[in-house]
């Protein structure tokens, strides 16, 4: 994929779409003014009809056969209510404007007196709000004559008013109210700003595709020399960037009209304490899930209206969409719900749960990395669905798509395997590694878990896809003939690897002490066992089947559309991820550009299973040692790492000749 | 040979659109493509262009193979389809520099190429109006233009005169016989037997997706043995007009 068309199309789309009137308007004027005006209007009204009320005068009529001075006076101090005597009925209440009816027992006061209950009836309607408020204050009139009456009776029994409560219940609630305000703005703010990303998305995503359909111009685009892969990314970008401004000036005209609401709410004693920090740490967890988040978002509007041949055939299409994400979004809120390893892989209700426990502070770091490369992988699964769809020539037609072609590969039959292929094949390995790799590894134990879904999974996969795509397995694995000094450059390099990669992650990563119990628990199990054995499942089995993968399949996908160093990046950060470890994202992918660089430089797969198996089996062998060599060695550290260096820079350089002569010889 | 058609086949499912078509044209050629309504000639257009992958048979374009090297073929194509296809909140100046942009035309080379097909194509007085607001003449005219944008070797002119009055359509006979002064190869497709007549160093006749005959004028009415193209054009597609 090339950089200027994308360019190119990314800002002509949004050209033209900033020049489409409805979009500046929907997009981002009415959000902007819709909140702070509805809720304006809204406070007003509510003001103005609440003054109504309250002004309103509410006549209150006491039934005259019941009555009871001490009452009457308590009634007549309340404000808005005026007293009068008379009939009191169901009937008579009906007929009558803003009037309720209190009934009082023929022996209201004699039984009152002679401590038993008195019964009176308070009638009103209560579809009436003034009723209503009638009723609330004279509830409390009675309520306060109620307790007044029960104390008098206990003074006269001698009874202290403690006599009434057996128990009495204090409520401490230790939550402050920065948390109070997180777990508050932790369900709202990330639901909204999904749904507001959703809605911002999906009128440039149907302009952008069924729109075009419709207007026939994606012939024109489709004559042009560009790959579909570069429109689709240009006309992303364009449905990513407008989704996402959408989606703040909604959010934050949101937050200023409720701000202010608040803030109006404290000049009357009623407000919330808006006093709310975000560490920076907190931020960037925040912004790259939501940035993931818009990602996967745009990518399954632009999916969806894709299939869609017309503006409003794509509109249909979005109503059930629009349905999907309010699951998730009401699934947040439920009781009880929390990130965990099982939901942190569910699209969306993760993010959301990953956004409440950010903004509550309290958070698995190894959750949110889950979150966030599940995320990714979705968006991947959901741009190449994308690119499908856009491959088939019935989107240029402007014809009902054939779904019977789509899943096909594009070109009459024939299997081709490159960019779109290899991150299809990355993001599946990566959902079936963790989940059936971890499930394995729960069942069946470590030590025959590990080696089995490293061979099952990674291996099988690769041998699959090779076998689907019909990909000459000699060429795509690189299973070509070692050089005596690429094999001996990688021997050096491998035995002092480990030492720099330690001593640099040391530099970059501090690793918190549960972690590391946490780990050591987890091969607990392995390392019981001999040490050959240990060798075999933790440095040779990764070593072979690891590299199968990474540097076999992945690299060849990526080779057709990217040079050296991009596809020696993308499958070592590939790599990196699939550790599911954010604190062994570094190492691993440090490890993986080095396991790289050797086999586009040596061009066999040979080096890189043996340089990552010696790797791992030296860290195995080192783990194993006993306590008085390794407090040697971290005694000479400057010296171990002056040597190591050395030696590694010396295997680079020896490596670096076999290529030479190899790329000679070619 | 600007374009190789070697044995091109289009299924829609079951259906045989395109059968067996095989043609060449060479520099400075101009090759009109006859045929009734649902012939195929669009289909067979669409293959040269990329757009739609032949079931069976391929394409080049300047010796560039358009299954496997797609973008190099394209640069050497300016494809006008039937629909103009214009953005209508581009302006006609931003369309041309658009297309210009996506074939990689080197910015000071393209502001000069811009300026002179706005010029060439009487552009100037509605140049920074959105495309949208055009009329069908003048769209036609942008629609060309942006074809011409990366100096193809090869244009594809789909029905290019269809919807246009008499002065619109002379302007783009005119510019087609230009193109071949300026040694383009230009293959265009159309119902107006005048236009190929007067135009076409070579014709060829589609009917039902197959090549009934191809040949320069004279040797296509020596072939059928008549007078003119028109009846030439009647014989060849005649029995389903009478079957009708």
């Amino acid at each position: 994929m090339r950089f200027n068309p994308v360019k190119t199309i990314f800002l002509k789309e949004m050209r033209e779409t900033l020049r489409d009137k409805k979009v500046v308007f929907m997009m981002i004027l009415l959000p902007t003014f819709l909140y702070p005006f509805l809720f304006l209007i809204i406070s007003q009204v509510q003001m103005i009809q609440k003054a109504k009320i309250e002004s309103t005068k509410v006549e209150v009529i006491l039934s005259s056969n019941a009555y009871h001075t001490e009452l009457k006076t308590l009634l007549e101090k309340e404000k808005n209510l005026s007293i009068s005597e008379g009939e009191v009925s169901s009937e008579i209440i009906n007929n009558l404007q803003n009037t309720v009816g209190i009934l009082l027992e023929n022996n209201f006061e004699s039984a009152i007196d002679s401590n038993k209950s008195a019964e009176f009836r308070l009638f009103y309607d209560g579809t009436k709000e003034i009723h209503s408020q009638a009723k609330t204050k004279i509830n409390k009139i009675f309520d306060s004559f109620n307790s007044s009456k029960l104390n008098e009776r206990l003074e006269r029994l001698n009874f202290d008013t403690t006599f009434t409560k057996p128990i009495f219940v204090a409520y401490e609630n230790i939550a402050s109210e920065k948390d109070k305000l997180g777990d508050l703005l932790g369900k709202f703010i990330p639901a909204m700003i999904v749904y507001f990303l959703l809605l911002g998305s999906i009128y440039p995503a149907i302009d952008l595709t069924a729109g075009e359909k419709e207007r026939k111009t994606l012939q024109t685009i489709y004559t042009a020399p560009v790959e579909i892969s570069e429109i689709i990314t240009g006309k992303f970008f364009t449905v990513f960037l407008i989704s996402l401004v959408s989606s703040f000036a909604n959010l934050l005209s949101l937050v200023f009209t409720l701000y202010f609401q608040i803030l109006l709410g404290a000049k009357s004693g009623l407000g919330l304490d808006f006093n709310f920090s975000f560490s920076i740490g907190n931020a960037f967890w925040s912004v790259l899930l939501l940035a993931l988040t818009a990602t996967l978002i745009s990518a399954i509007t632009m999916t969806v209206t894709l299939l869609a041949k017309s503006y409003k055939e794509a509109q249909s299409f979005i109503t059930p969409l629009i349905i999907a994400f309010i699951i998730p979004l009401t699934i947040v809120n439920l009781p009880g719900m929390e990130l965990s390893l099982t939901n942190a892989f569910i699209p969306v209700l993760n993010v959301l749960l990953a956004m409440v426990a950010i903004f509550k502070n309290s958070y698995d770091l190894q959750h949110l990395f889950f979150v966030a490369v599940t995320t990714l992988g979705y968006s991947g699964l959901a741009i190449f669905a994308a690119v499908r769809i856009f491959s088939n020539e019935s989107v240029v037609t402007g014809e009902k798509i054939n779904y019977k072609i789509l899943l096909k590969s594009q070109k009459s039959g024939e299997k081709v395997f490159g960019i779109n292929e290899a991150l299809l094949f990355y993001f599946v390995l990566l959902l079936v590694y963790f989940y059936v790799g971890s499930t394995l590894q729960t069942m069946l134990d470590i030590k025959i878990g590990l080696p089995l879904s490293l061979a099952g999974i990674l291996g099988g996969f690769s041998l699959a896809t090779i076998f689907v795509f019909k990909l000459k397995i000699k060429e795509t694995l690189q299973l070509n003939k070692v050089r005596f000094l690429g094999l001996f450059g990688t021997v050096l390099v491998s035995f002092t690897a480990m030492f720099l990669l330690d001593f640099l992650v040391g530099k970059m990563v501090e690793f918190p002490d549960s972690y590391l119990e946490k780990f050591a628990q987890s091969f607990s199990a392995i390392e019981s066992l001999p040490l050959y054995l240990q060798i075999l499942i933790l440095g040779v089995t990764p070593g072979i089947f690891e590299e199968i993968a990474f540097r076999g399949v992945l690299f060849k996908g990526l080779q057709s559309s990217f040079g050296k160093w991009q596809v020696i990046l993308i499958s070592a950060i590939a790599f990196g991820i699939m550790h599911f470890d954010v604190y062994r994202l570094i190492p691993t992918t440090l490890l993986g550009i080095l396991l790289g660089w050797i086999v586009w430089e040596t061009k066999t797969i040979f080096l890189s299973i043996l340089c990552h198996a010696l790797h791992n089996s030296l860290i195995t062998v080192f783990n194993s040692l006993n306590h008085d060599f390794l407090t040697a060695l971290d005694e000479n550290k400057t010296l171990t790492l002056v040597v190591a260096s050395i030696v590694f820079l010396v295997g680079l350089f020896l490596i670096k000749i076999s290529s030479k002569s190899i790329n000679s010889t070619t | 040979m600007q374009i190789v058609a070697n044995e091109l086949t289009k299924y829609f499912d079951d259906f045989l659109a395109v059968n067996s078509v095989s043609f060449e044209v060479a520099e400075g050629e101009i090759f009109g493509l006859l045929g009734p309504n649902g012939a195929g000639k669009t289909t067979i257009l669409r293959m040269f262009a990329g757009i739609l992958e032949p079931s069976e048979g391929e394409v080049w374009i300047n010796n560039f193979p358009m299954k496997t090297q797609k973008v190099e073929a394209r640069k050497n194509l300016g494809f006008h389809t039937g629909d103009t296809g214009l953005y209508e909140r581009l302006t006609a100046k931003e369309m041309l520099e658009y297309f210009g942009r996506l074939s990689q035309v080197p910015e000071n080379i393209l502001q000069e190429r811009v300026a002179k097909l706005i010029f060439d194509f009487q552009i100037t007085s509605f140049q920074s109006k959105f495309c949208g607001k055009l009329s069908t003449g003048q769209k036609q005219r942008v629609a060309i233009a942006r074809t011409l944008v990366h100096d193809p070797k090869l244009i594809i002119l789909d029905e290019p005169t269809t919807g246009l009055d008499i002065v619109a359509s002379e302007f783009i006979l005119n510019f087609i016989k230009e193109s071949k002064e300026n040694g383009k190869s230009i293959i265009f497709s159309t119902h107006n037997l005048s236009e190929v007549e007067r135009l076409c160093d070579r014709i060829g006749i589609i009917h039902k997706g197959e090549m009934k005959i191809q040949g320069t004028l004279a040797e296509i009415l020596e072939q059928t043995e008549t007078q003119k193209l028109s009846d030439a054009f009647l014989s060849l597609v005649s029995e389903d007009f009478y079957a009708v």
